[in-house]
């Protein structure tokens, strides 16, 4: 974990860190529609993050392995779909999208376990991860995923190593065709903006940037052909949202219950104060 | 009864050992065999193991408790355990006690005069349990197989549908607070505020006056038995 990038939030602390120094808000933009499966980026990941390959079953596609793992934290989604009589390969890159409101952060109970950077990278700090897999449920893309060994959870980190000191992330890159960019988010918003408008006028009248609200939209940003129907690229969620459960535990059911132990114990030494010990009568 | 005099009650007294309860044994009452006494304390030790390791994850503010276990990541690997240990043991009490703890009109009563209980009033027509002693039986029954089952999916997430999971972590969290103020509550109550009460699951027995004070219908039943 870099230590020369603004924290803006910390995982199960109190209050916001403090922080002067200010940061342009960065993202990924991955255009699905000129990526050409080549995986290079799954390499230059495997390689920048000296991660151990894993072994694949086959399971009919392309696709390296049939999900993310603790050791492979970037993967190209295969999807073949058919349309009016007309096939095409639905590539997606498949990695963690460093949400805005991540869920990951909101349900971790280890202090400093997971920060975002006031860039909008997330990142996992394995030091201070306790192995209790809270950020998998509450990540809506079922992106961290639990090392069995070591019992601790990997992702994506947006390469927050290289970024720190000027680098692109290593997937950017190694991409062949262009369709990775790494920048501000400002910068490519409008990029993707255009792109999207040229593959209107080419006939995918939905074409569309995925930057889903629901998480306060995200770092990782993807356009789609076929933007209505981002389920079809691999089970992309349509409307991912940051789980309820995780709101209501964080500002009512928690403070409540600390507040109820706290009146509990009042409530007891009052009693007490009060009405004393009983003794059996008659002796 | 003054303090000069427990201890000297104490020295002369046997404890209560074997499976026998419910008899006098001249001054005392057996109150709990040695197998409830033993398992009692299995139930409250790994109850404390996975109550102060769970708190630990509950709240930032309890964190700090991790490092009796030697921090979050062994206070995460051993909370389940613990928590098994507890079901394992709750389950024990439960098999021992379901028959003596089925609800009676009586117990009822108990539970309307709370009130006049906590200012320290003798209610009459109270048996081996009095309604509070039972209705905390069946909540601890029942919330720790919630705790369980919610607890065995905390622990596999990958294994459950989200729905599932979105359900155990907010329920897993709403019993612990209940455990917790249930918790506060029994101690508080047991060794604070009801005089002769602890040694009922240290020694297994009461004095016959504590009996008769606190759970009369029990005492009469247990002297009409010799």
């Amino acid at each position: 974990m870099p230590s020369n990038m603004e924290i803006q939030r910390i995982s199960a602390t109190l209050g916001p860190p403090t922080g002067v120094r200010e940061a342009p808000k960065v993202a990924k933009l991955i255009d699905t529609t000129t990526c050409i499966g080549c995986k290079a980026c799954e390499v230059a990941c495997q390689e920048w993050n000296d991660l151990q390959s894993e072994e694949t079953s086959q399971f009919g596609t392309y696709q390296t392995l049939p999900d993310l793992t603790p050791n492979f934290w970037n993967l190209i989604r295969f999807n073949e779909h058919e349309e009016d009589g007309q096939f095409a390969w639905l590539m997606r890159k498949d990695q963690c999208m460093h949400c805005e409101d991540p869920g990951c952060l909101k349900a971790c109970p280890a202090p400093g376990a997971i920060v975002q950077y006031n860039n909008g990278i997330v990142d996992f700090n394995q030091a201070n991860c306790i192995g209790c897999g809270f950020c998998i449920s509450g990540c809506p893309f079922d992106v961290p995923k639990i090392n069995a060994k070591s019992g601790k959870v990997y992702k994506c980190t947006l390469c927050s190593d290289r970024v720190s000191v000027g680098l692109e992330p290593a997937c950017i890159k190694a991409c062949p065709t262009g369709c990775l960019q790494f920048g501000t988010k400002g910068n490519l918003l409008d990029i993707a903006q255009k792109r999207v408008e040229q593959l209107k006028s080419q006939g995918f009248k939905n074409a569309a940037l995925y930057d889903p609200p629901g998480v306060g939209g995200t770092h990782v940003i993807t356009i789609l052909a076929y933007g209505d129907r981002p389920e079809l690229y691999g089970g992309l969620p349509k409307n991912p949202k940051v789980p309820l459960y995780l709101g209501f535990m964080k500002t009512i059911l928690r403070p409540l219950g600390n507040l109820l132990m706290l009146l509990g114990v009042v409530g007891a030494f009052a009693h007490f104060s009060r009405y004393g010990k009983r003794e059996d009568k008659g002796e | 009864m003054s303090d000069s005099q427990t201890v000297a009650g104490q020295a002369a007294e046997p404890m209560a050992m074997g499976d026998r309860e419910d008899l006098i044994q001249g001054d005392v009452v057996v109150r709990h065999s040695l197998y409830v006494r033993v398992t009692h304390w299995c139930v409250a030790l790994f109850f404390i193991l996975a109550f102060l390791s769970g708190a630990a994850l509950f709240s930032p503010r309890f964190y700090f408790l991790a490092n009796i276990f030697g921090g979050g990541y062994s206070a995460r690997q051993l909370h389940p355990w613990f928590s098994l240990l507890f079901s394992l043991g709750l389950f024990c009490l439960f098999l021992r006690w379901s028959s003596r703890m089925q609800w009676e009109a009586a117990d009822s009563n108990w539970l309307k005069n709370f009130k006049r209980y906590m200012r320290y009033e003798e209610i009459p027509d109270v048996g081996k349990f009095n309604g509070g002693q039972k209705f905390f039986f069946w909540a601890a029954c029942l919330g720790g197989l919630v705790l369980l089952l919610t607890g065995v999916v905390m622990w596999f997430p990958t294994s459950f549908p989200l729905w599932i999971r979105y359900l155990s972590y907010p329920l897993h969290e709403l019993l612990f607070i209940l455990f917790a103020l249930a918790i506060i509550y029994h101690l508080y109550i047991t060794l604070f505020a009801l005089g002769g009460t602890l040694r009922a699951m240290t020694r297994g027995t009461v004095t016959k006056h504590w009996a008769q004070s606190h759970h009369p219908r029990w005492y009469r039943e247990t002297s009409r038995k010799g």
